[in-house]
């Protein structure tokens, strides 16, 4: 993974703010490098069951890429929405990886007989998982970002409220309302 | 129906479940019915979305796990094949245990000695040196580590695969369950989970002595040898067993994965540590959580404990932070208590006693300063309250005491807070001097005893009874320390030694913070007791009487001082070996002394011999060896006024040695002070002036004379420099201070008016301030004479009669001569012979004034008391001249 220099990730930002789309799909692949990096880094230092929440991991990702102004939230604002993309697109390609798995290759599943091991994958077909929330984010690209922010990156009612910039108590509709219908959805 | 569904139709939808989402349940067919009338397709909808938000999966939950999941298949699956190897090394892999980040656990077959082991092995894709350092890191810390409570590593190895080598170990295997599956299945009751937790403490202060702290401590890394495994096993059972009868399975610790391993030689590489969390959010301490990983210390630990112990006694965690965002765990872990076991008591082991209670909240501190501060501490507490002991958790500590103390008290005069600081650091420091003393004799009761008496005394009686509800929220240092010296006979009546201890360290900080009466107060009670607890020799009985000498210093009590300093000095010489600190301090104080008394000859054989023996081992004697220097130097001065160079070269030695703020710096830099305004030195003077004052600020209390002196000296530099403004301000300064002490400061305080009035006669334009200030010198000195001394008053009367005579000031405060009136019997008695002088002043005095009632009767007296004059012809000539006067 190439580092970008700050002064990129500063100016893209700035380019961000004036409208300028094609930046935000730069730095988005700057992002996704970079959380794609450091997820790995970390899972394969850190024993399975041990939390990294992925907010972390965001956060990490942006005091690296920000490092010339890590507490400016505008900044931090923009880039949480980007990273939360990017975060969605980690979630796209593994579950792409896994159809072709399911259409060719076999699943590899390891039987487990203490609770030394957290169980992976478990609870949600990552598959149609994916497939739902391109179509979600289809209908409602508000929802779209909601379900990013708090479900994949994991941030709270508040801190998503400020990003999106909608009353708290709406977010907190919208997450009940994207639990459902997901949940509707997948189980149809 | 998804398929085909507009966006508007999808926002009917959003919208209705939004409102009806918001009704209590029962009102909610109403809500459908009314909005969706001819709209089957959108009440069935929202009405599919409200039942399918009860069922939804645990793992559609906001809280990133989603993507948690993704990355560890992903990083799972590019592990490559998982067929079991049949042998790793000399071991035959039966079964697959588990699998982490770093890589396989087997469950494998020793051949010799026979056994089953647990064998951990770096995953085969491992090629980053980071993860070999980890690896090798976890080996180097299991192999620091024997204890029963911890699963032991036998060996460690490396296999070759493909080209690549790949380390492995072999360890203990343990089969049990883990901690909170066995408590449950074993149903096990409150002591035998005490004695359990307490075994876990014991193992993981193991683990710290040998410098390896944990970070990953929780339920799943602990398993439980059940008896029947011990069977290699042996005779440990019976050591963990209590009085409570319980001797139950080992808990063996496992994974020590991301332990830290405190290695001098090895610093532990960026990459691990860079701001990354490690370790399981519940189980996190705060500090841990605020991503401090690289301050994480044994404490860390000892919080994870405090989890363990809460979960099994409640069947929760303290906080319920499993399904929220790591930010949101992380605030409320680090900005609220837990809830109280009491308010948990709803459990078949409740409701807890307060000891109980009390050692949870103590392992569980947010601030890990208040916590336990090692693992074996919690591991005796645990045991004491399985033995019925008394927990030494019960009460918080002291300090955290005086910070909720200082809090209570934010207007709280500094005063206060000095003193009541110096009082706790000087009673902490002589229990742990007694402690040793007493451990030297293995009293290792008298010693728990004492430190125990002593905090009580502490946390109950002083820093409780100083609570604003008591006292008001302005807590005035006297206050606190009559407080302190208040109920002490009463409190310790049969422990005279905590009484001596509680009351020589209040001497000596009443002395500190320049209440040096009470201070005298307290030390004539505290020594006689002293000597009969400690003995007439005892150091500690030495070092009171050495503090009461340089209290009886600062009360101008010199005879008082020098003779107590003498004693001091024979007992060291007594009883301690030559060149004791004690011996040191005694020459010290002995030259200070006679160098207060003008007697310099003996003032400095005392310093040489102090010198002489600092000197023997001058890097412990450091700070005396200066302040001993700077004495000499004084004593030396007297006769050569102008020499400001030696004393200004030990000034600069204490500066840089001991610091500005040094007390014996400071003394040093205001006697340099004198000699360089005497010389005339101005510049060089004004630098010191300008930093000394604040100095003493931070060093001395308010009010302490020291401070008056320092203000005093640099008032006059500033006066010799002509800088009148700052002169004035110091010199008010120093003669608040003087003013508010006692008779025997008089001479002091005579100075700071004649410092005032040079000041102001100086100053163009400071007339009027000349004039009050020379009728406020006149008063003062009025007021302070003591009786039977009428030389003062004499003095007084013709300063006043000559400040009249000159016509430098108006004579209107008639009340002096009225207060001097009164008192005309006791400055001169009847058949004394100067009362014919003394009434011949005051009649010239009052005439002056234009006190005409007062002039005649003193005239009257005057004559009465001829008689007894001793030169009746000079004093008549006196009396003439005062009549002459009107």
């Amino acid at each position: 993974m190439s580092q970008p220099a700050d002064q990129d990730v500063t100016q893209l930002l700035e380019r961000i703010r004036s409208g300028d789309d094609a930046a935000t799909s730069e730095l988005l692949g700057i992002a996704y490098h970079e959380l794609r990096a450091l997820a790995g880094h970390v899972w394969r230092d850190q024993p399975g069951d041990h939390t990294l929440q992925p907010t972390a991991l965001v956060n990490e990702a942006c005091m690296r890429l920000l490092k010339t102004n890590p507490n400016g939230w505008n900044d931090r604002k923009h880039f949480f929405r980007v990273a939360a993309r990017a975060m969605r697109n980690l979630l796209t390609d593994h579950a792409r990886a896994k159809g072709a798995q399911r259409r060719g290759g076999h699943d590899i599943r390891v039987s487990i007989d203490n609770t030394q091991v957290a169980s992976l994958d478990q609870g949600v077909d990552l598959v149609i998982l994916n497939d739902t929330l391109t179509k979600l984010s289809d209908l409602d690209s508000r929802l779209g970002q909601i379900f990013e922010l708090r479900f994949l990156v994991g941030l709270s009612v508040t801190q998503t409220a400020e990003i999106i910039e909608v009353s708290p108590r709406t977010i907190e509709l919208d997450t009940q309302f994207i639990r459902a219908w997901l949940q509707k959805e997948m189980s149809a | 129906m998804a398929s085909n569904m507009t966006r508007e139709h999808f926002a009917a939808i959003r919208e209705l479940f939004h409102r009806a989402f918001e009704l209590p349940e029962r009102e909610r067919t109403a809500l459908l019915q009314r909005e969706c009338v001819g709209r089957d397709d959108l009440r069935t909808a929202v009405e599919e979305l409200l039942r399918a938000e009860q069922t939804a999966s645990e793992h559609l939950n906001p809280d990133g796990g989603l993507i948690v999941r993704c990355l560890m298949t992903e990083s799972a699956n590019n592990r490559g094949d998982t067929a079991l190897p049949e042998f790793i090394g000399p071991y035959r892999v039966r079964n697959l245990l588990g699998r982490g980040g770093m890589g396989e656990v087997y469950l494998a077959e020793q051949t010799n000695p026979r056994r089953d082991v647990a064998l951990k092995v770096l995953h085969r894709g491992a090629t980053r040196r980071s993860l070999f350092d980890r690896f090798s890191r976890e080996i180097r810390a299991l192999g620091r580590l024997e204890h029963p409570g911890i699963a032991r590593i036998y060996e460690a190895g490396q296999v070759e695969h493909s080209d690549s080598r790949i380390p492995y170990f072999a360890m203990e295997f343990v089969s049990g369950q883990n901690l909170t599956e066995f408590a449950r299945s074993q149903s096990l009751d409150l002591p035998s989970r005490l004695e359990l937790v307490a075994k876990i403490a014991d193992a993981v202060q193991h683990a710290h002595t040998k410098g390896v702290i944990h970070r990953d401590l929780k339920p799943s890394n602990i398993l439980m040898a059940t008896a029947d495994v011990s069977k290699v096993g042996d005779a440990k059972g019976s050591r963990c067993e209590t009085r409570t009868g319980f001797s139950g399975p080992q808990p063996k610790i496992l994974d020590f994965g991301v332990a830290r391993v405190l290695e001098p030689e090895v610093t532990e590489s960026a990459a691990t540590e860079a701001g990354l969390l490690i370790g399981t959010v519940a189980y996190m301490s705060p500090e841990q959580l605020n991503g401090d990983s690289a301050g994480v210390d044994a404490r860390a630990d000892v919080y994870a404990i405090g989890v363990i112990l809460y979960e099994l006694l409640t069947g929760r965690l303290p906080h319920e932070v499993r399904s929220k965002p790591l930010s949101e765990a992380a605030l409320i872990v680090c900005e609220h208590d837990p809830a109280p076991l009491y308010r948990r008591g709803q459990t078949p082991l409740g409701p807890f006693d307060r000891d109980i209670q009390t050692i949870v909240a103590r392992a569980l501190t947010r601030d890990r300063e208040q916590r336990y501060s090692t693992a074996a501490a919690l591991c005796d507490d645990l045991r004491r309250y399985l033995r019925s002991e008394p927990v030494l958790a019960r009460r918080p500590t002291v300090t955290y005491q005086l910070s909720k103390f200082a809090r209570r008290n934010k207007g709280l005069v500094t005063g206060a807070a000095v003193a009541l600081l110096a009082l706790v650091a000087g009673l902490i420091a002589s229990t742990v001097l007694y402690a040793r003393e007493q451990e030297a004799h293995q009293r290792a009761d008298a010693k728990e005893r004492l430190s125990s008496a002593v905090q009580t005394y502490l946390v109950d009686g002083l820093l409780m009874a100083a609570a604003p509800e008591r006292m008001g929220h302005e807590v005035k240092m006297l206050d606190v320390l009559t407080l302190a010296a208040d109920g002490l006979e009463d409190r310790f009546a049969d422990q005279p030694d905590v009484e001596a201890t509680i009351r020589a360290e209040l001497a000596e900080v009443l002395s500190k913070v320049g209440k040096f009466e009470e201070s005298e107060a307290q030390f004539a009670l505290a020594i006689p007791l002293m000597e009969r607890v400690f003995g007439i020799d005892d150091p500690r009985t030495i070092r009171a009487l050495l503090s009461r000498s340089s209290n009886a210093h600062q009360l101008k009590k010199l005879p008082a001082s020098a003779q107590t300093a003498n004693e001091a000095l024979t007992r060291t010489r007594r009883s301690l070996p030559t060149g004791s600190d004690l011996e040191i301090a005694a020459l010290q104080q002995l030259g200070a002394t006679n160098i207060a008394q003008g007697r310099f000859k003996p003032a400095k054989a005392a310093l040489h011999e102090a010198l002489d023996l600092a000197q023997l081992a001058p890097d412990e004697h450091q700070a005396a060896i200066i302040a001993i220097q700077a004495l000499i130097a004084v004593a030396d001065g007297h006769r050569a006024a102008g020499d400001s160079e030696s004393i200004g070269e030990i000034a600069e030695a204490a500066a840089v040695t001991l610091g500005p703020d040094n007390p014996t710096t400071i003394n040093t830099r205001s006697n340099l002070l004198i000699r360089l305004n005497a010389a005339g030195k101005a510049a060089e003077a004004v630098a010191i002036a300008a930093e000394l004052p604040a100095s003493a600020e931070r060093t001395f209390a308010p009010g302490h004379p020291m401070r008056g002196h320092v203000y005093r000296n640099s008032a006059e530099s500033y006066r010799i420099a002509g800088q009148f403004e700052q002169a004035e301000r110091l010199a008010l300064m120093a003669n608040d201070i003087f003013s508010q002490l006692q008779p025997e400061q008089l001479p002091e305080q005579e100075v700071c008016m004649a410092q005032m009035r040079a000041i102001y006669s100086q100053w163009p334009g400071h007339q009027d301030q000349l004039q009050s200030w020379s009728v406020n010198s006149i008063g003062a000195r009025l007021k302070m004479a003591l009786p039977g001394r009428w030389f003062t008053v004499r003095n007084t009367l013709q300063k006043v009669i000559s400040d009249l005579a000159t016509g430098g000031i108006q004579m209107t405060d008639c009340d002096l001569l009225a207060s001097v009136w009164d008192s005309r019997d006791t400055f001169a008695p009847p058949g004394n012979k100067r009362r014919a002088m003394f009434f011949a002043n005051f009649a010239r005095a009052a005439a002056a004034a234009g006190d005409l009632s007062h002039h005649q009767e003193a005239l009257a007296m005057a004559q009465a008391a001829l008689s007894d004059a001793e030169k009746p012809n000079v004093v008549s000539r006196m009396i003439e001249n005062a009549a002459s006067q009107r």
